[in-house]
């Protein structure tokens, strides 16, 4: 095999592929990226068996062949060349070693043979659809923060995507929960998703779709099974395994009857939140809201440094209430709500919360109270 | 504030439990009521008695069953206003908690009249047997008497062990074997027991965001006010 292309082609790529790459592996396969020559141009692929991330670049090809390479020790070096550069790639006569050159600089990088290289078996996806790819970026940027890290709630490490019927139409819908909170984002389903199954999309993958939308206008093609789910954006594609359970009837968490309304700005009450937090010992303690007619006074009590308390004008009309959360799940939700004004449904100090944007009901967020 | 460590309240998840046959899990205590259940249509009795107490599998007996006869379930509460004739109209029906102070024994006697003129199978649960209900209609009362008792008793160590992985299981958890070892040597020996250590476990870790671990179950374990 022998290759020259532009390092800045080249490094877009490998930006995009390597990062599906494990940094530690057991299997050596898996540290290395699939390099291969098809016709005039050069193909990426990388893989952790989970999830598959391939892309082409245009090259000129020398001698067609293919070979795979250290993942990241690939990408520092064509990251650390000039701007602008060419590179080109030779595979050894005897397939040990794989040499890259650009301008005065040469290095040598041991390969593992292509055929080592493993493939996600994808099978038969039975849905597709395409859609404004910033469309489902907002999706994943409005609930990714409440996906679960824990790893025995293997089913809520992800977001769950599915179509629902809404008042004008089915909706195409997103949500992620850690039993704290929830969050749930929806946009008018596209063409061809009704009838999708429910599917829930692992964080890396997530993580991986979010980086990968560079252009919010650019067009995303979505294919999906029960297992899989494959997503095209440009020359990209992204091949993922989805997670083996069952999402709860989250539907049941949201509650429908909280009839206490708190209307605040949400920059002032974010930095309040952020002010008065600064007396926790760890981040994620509690913060009591004390709401009373047209005001909210906020406490933070730390019985190891001291305490911290601001008061907050906000419309409120109803009774008396005292209610805690943990600080860093406000600033979170806060974090996502894009109107200046946030809207809190309360119950109790007992019961979840809901929180959403003024004007908005495409978004809402369920926060659990701490009891303080 | 108090000065006690503030606690993150957990959210109420949902889950769906598993009430299949193969789901059901048999031991000592249930072999015989599961063996009538898997028996049907080849019952001694038009009407059977399944009891037990609560949380000893009385429901997912009735689900297996109902599933395989394609019986109408009914609530004993729920009898008065429902159409024995609709109701026996598959052949089978089953009446759920008899035993239920709310339970119209009149509705309950014509059902098992339409039952018998049907040639349909019945299927009763109940917590106890029925002389000790408080049956005041003596025809009913006769009648419940001639019907084919299945027990479901106490759960054994083997059982007790399976219930909790299956309660779990439908939770979407898994425990350590050490945990699980911990939990049986200190829980009280009944199925019921077994759901609300199971609940209060799911709900415990689910607050912490950590898997179950010893230290929890103890906390869960512990008399109120010892955690």
């Amino acid at each position: 095999m022998r290759v020259t292309l532009e390092r800045s082609h080249l490094l877009a790529s490998l930006t995009h592929v390597h990062r599906v790459v494990e940094r530690r592996n057991t299997i050596p396969i898996l540290s290395n990226v699939l390099i291969r020559t098809d016709d005039g141009q050069l193909k990426l692929k990388a893989t952790d068996l989970d999830l598959e991330a391939q892309e082409s670049v245009p090259a000129l090809v020398e001698r067609p062949g293919a070979t795979t390479v250290p993942a990241h020790m690939f990408y520092d070096i064509v990251r650390k060349l000039p701007e602008g550069s060419q590179v080109s790639l030779e595979a050894s006569a005897d397939g040990a070693t794989l040499s890259i050159s650009s301008g005065r600089s040469r290095f040598s990088l041991q390969m593992l043979p292509e055929s080592d290289f493993p493939d996600i078996t994808v099978g038969e996806l039975s849905h597709a659809f395409t859609l404004e790819a910033g469309d489902l970026k907002r999706l994943i940027d409005r609930t990714q923060f409440a996906i679960s890290n824990e790893e025995i709630r293997y089913y809520l490490n992800g977001i769950f995507l599915h179509t629902v019927d809404g008042p004008d139409g089915s909706l195409f819908r997103a949500v992620a929960t850690d039993g704290h909170r929830l969050a749930r984002a929806d946009i008018a389903a596209p063409k061809g998703a009704e009838g999708m199954p429910g599917i829930i999309v692992p964080r890396k993958t997530v993580g991986e779709i979010q980086r990968l939308i560079e252009d919010p206008k650019a067009e995303l093609k979505v294919e999906l099974s029960d297992a899989k789910i494959r997503l095209t954006v440009g020359n990209v594609v992204l091949t993922s395994k989805l997670i083996d359970g069952t999402f709860p009837d989250y539907g049941r968490v949201i509650p429908q009857g909280n009839d206490k309304e708190l209307r605040v700005d949400k920059a002032e009450f974010a930095e309040a939140v952020d002010r008065v937090s600064t007396i926790s010992s760890e981040r994620g303690r509690a913060v009591k809201l004390t709401l009373a007619e047209g005001r909210m006074v906020l406490t933070v009590v730390n019985p190891d440094s001291g305490t911290a308390t601001e008061e907050v004008m906000v419309d409120y009309g109803d009774t008396p209430l005292e209610i805690g959360f943990n600080a860093r799940y406000l600033l979170d939700i806060a974090g996502q709500l894009t109107s200046e004004t946030a809207v809190f449904h309360l119950a109790d100090a007992g019961s979840p919360t809901l929180i959403q944007d003024a004007g908005d009901g495409a978004t809402l967020y369920v926060l659990m109270p701490m009891r303080v | 504030m108090s000065r006690s460590r503030p606690r993150q309240l957990p959210l109420t998840m949902p889950h769906q439990a598993a009430m299949s046959r193969e789901d059901f899990v048999v031991g000592e205590g249930n072999r015989e009521a599961a063996a009538f259940i898997d028996a049907w249509p080849d019952w001694p009795a038009s009407v059977v008695l399944l009891i037990g107490p609560n949380g000893s599998g009385k429901s997912h007996l009735v689900n297996i069953w109902a599933t395989k006869s394609r019986a109408a379930v009914v609530a004993a509460a729920d009898l008065a206003s429902a159409d024995p004739t609709v109701l026996v109209g598959t052949g089978a029906v089953a009446v759920e908690d008899a035993d239920d102070p709310a339970l119209d024994e009149k509705a309950l006697f014509h059902l098992l009249n339409a039952a018998r003129g049907r040639g349909a199978s019945v299927l009763i649960t109940a917590h106890a047997v029925p002389s000790v209900w408080g049956v005041t209609l003596p025809d009913l009362l006769s009648r419940l008497r001639a019907a084919q008792p299945a027990f479901l008793g106490p759960p054994d160590d083997a059982l007790l062990e399976k219930v909790i992985i299956k309660l779990l299981a439908d939770r979407q958890l898994a425990i350590d074997a050490g945990v699980l070892d911990y939990i049986l040597l200190r829980m009280e020996r009944s199925c019921a027991a077994a759901c609300e250590l199971v609940e209060a476990l799911d709900r415990e870790s689910l607050a912490r965001g950590r898997r179950i671990t010893k230290a929890i179950a103890a906390e869960v374990l512990a008399p109120e006010g010892e955690a």
